[in-house]
This record gives C-alpha cells, structure tokens and sequence, in this order.
C-alpha cells in the first residue's frame, strides 16, 4: 500500500475501505509529508473503478501556502484530475468536528478525505481551557477521532470511503499513538534513513510487507525504490 | 456491586437513549450515569464514550476494553431495551458537534 503514496503503477486498492478506513502518516518534521499526501490525493482521484472519485483536502492555509508540496516529476500541475480534489481550509479542531459532525448531511462525499497535520488543529492551551482539564489536548483529539470515526464508518455503509491523516512525530514516534491506534487501523511511518533520504513503512499485517524510499531534496517527490521487507 | 449486577442495573433502571438522525440513519447513543448527578453521556458502543472513565482507564491506561456505559449501550442495543429518539438529520448534527 506504500504506492498509494507515489507515481508508480497502482495495483487495484484491496484495501478493505470498510473494515479498514482510517490511516495515519506520521513522520518527522521536513520529511515530505504534505507532498505524499498530495500524491496520494491524486492517485486517489484517478482511479477508475468507480465514477467519481472525489478527494477532500483539509489542511491549514498559511502552512500549506508556506510549505508548499512537492509533486512528482511526471505529474502535470494542470492536470484535470486536481479538479476532483477539493481543498477545505480549517483554522482548528472545531473545524474538524463541524464538518464530521455534518458530514451525514452531504448529497456526494468525497471518496477519500485527507487531512493533513492533525495534531496541528488541537491547540494547547484553548484545549484545556475547553475542558478544564490539563490533558484537554488529548481528551480533545480523543472526541474528534471518535467523531471522525463514526461519520467514516456510517459513509462505509453506502460506498467506500477513507480517511488519511497525517501528524509530525519528533523523536521516534509519535507520543499520542496511543490514542491514534484506538481509531486507526493502518500506520505509515517515515523515518529519515541519515543521507537525505526516508524510508515509508506501513504496520499493515495483511499484505506483503513493502518500504519505499524517496527523496525530496531536489524539490520533487522522488520515489527511489520499492523493497519487499522480508522480516517478520 | 460487582460488575453484572452494575450493568443490569444500568441498562433496566437509567435511561438509555439512541437519537438516530432521519433519513440518514446515522445515531448515537445517550447513557445516564448512576451517580445521584445523572450525568449523560454521549456514547458510540463500539469504541467511545464521553465520561472520564473512558479517556483515563480504557485510553490512557488501557487497563479495561469499555467503560460500563458502553457495556450498558450495547447491551440496551441488544437487547432493544433503550429509546430510540428520532431526529433531524441536522439536530443530529448540532449534538455531534457539541461532542
């Protein structure tokens, strides 16, 4: 499922939307995140199994507008298949849970729905003054994905739907995965392999291990290869 | 109490309520607590619940699989022991949002 997340050959998506519709991409800060995204966003929106295939983004304007994403080399900027890409910009998790909270009332939902740096949305300090409680952050992130959650899995019921998102980890790992890995089923990690490139695995049991390396030193998304991961 | 006699006791004597958004289908269940304050709780069986239990000992500390709301939920499902509260698609979605 690493491919989903370059301009490779897309093998048919087994991915069981249904039983398995929320991911996470988690890396460290730098590591072309926002650009694996958008790849995957595009992927998502041309595939042809069925009609529409519509992609939400939802992100935070300044950081996508200052940090803007790389594409691939072979992937054309005006290309029809970013006009199935609707961008939503949110300014915090309030933002998030409306749209969830909402997201019943839609005539059309988007076929896969990203959001890029969630743990970004949860502010600290209003989190807490929220709830007061010191944990609020946590508690806040906690009612959001289950809301999420819900709204993806109630979608399920009438065609596939997914949700991606992403959040930055420093250090090893992400320090609320905890939380994440309540609601998540599939976790895509990157980590950085010490000579400018990273490494994107995923903690899927169901399917043949695989990592890909890229780089983004030269300002596209460059996948170097795809290696089958023969430890268990 | 131990802990059967504490989820019979919650799904046959407090009020459960499921409010399911029409024509969506979507819902959410409502568990009132059995402390004298009557807290309500929002509730997805599955896998959430509002009250502190479920953030401290099911979330943080991983020590149980559900807090006895949910269990009361899901049982009251079951069972189809709980009131079902129609509601608006969109009443529906101004409750989901005050999560």
């Amino acid at each position: 499922m690493v491919e989903r997340f370059f301009s490779t050959r897309q093998m048919e998506d087994r991915s069981h939307s249904h039983s398995h519709p929320i991911m996470l991409l988690s890396g460290p800060p730098s590591s072309g995140k926002t650009s694996l995204l958008f790849q995957y966003a595009y992927n998502s929106a041309t595939q042809t199994s069925f009609s529409h295939q519509n992609v939400l983004f939802i992100c935070n304007r300044r950081n996508l507008e200052s940090n803007p994403p790389f594409l691939s080399q072979d992937v054309d900027p005006s290309s029809d298949t970013f006009q199935h890409i609707q961008m939503k910009y949110v300014e915090d998790d309030e933002g998030i849970k409306r749209y969830f909270a909402a997201f019943h009332l839609h005539n059309t939902l988007p076929s896969t729905i990203i959001i890029d740096d969630f743990g970004d949305f949860f502010d600290e300090r209003s989190c807490q003054e929220r709830y007061g409680n010191s944990r609020g952050r946590e508690l806040a992130m906690v009612r959001t994905l289950a809301l999420c959650h819900n709204a993806i899995i109630h979608a399920n019921e009438t065609r596939p739907c997914k949700l991606l998102l992403s959040d930055t980890h420093r250090g090893d790992s992400l320090r609320l995965l905890f939380i994440y890995k309540r609601w998540v089923s599939t976790i895509f990690t990157i980590k950085g392999d010490g000579s400018g490139s990273f490494i994107l695995k995923s903690n899927s049991s169901s399917e043949s291990k695989r990592t890909a390396k890229y780089t983004i030193a030269l300002h596209y998304l460059c996948l170097e290869g795809i290696t089958e991961d023969c430890e268990q | 109490m131990g802990p059967c006699r504490l989820v019979a006791d919650t799904v046959w004597k407090e009020i459960e309520s499921t409010h399911s958004g029409q024509p969506s289908g979507r819902s959410i269940f409502q568990v009132v607590g059995e402390s004298k304050r009557k807290e309500e709780y929002f509730c997805f069986p599955e896998h959430f619940c509002a009250c502190y239990s479920f953030f401290y000992d099911i979330v943080s500390k991983g020590e149980q699989l559900c807090c006895k709301h949910q269990l009361a939920a899901r049982l009251a499902a079951s069972l189809r022991s709980c009131i079902e509260v129609e509601v608006s698609d969109e009443e529906l979605a101004f409750l989901l949002s005050k999560l």
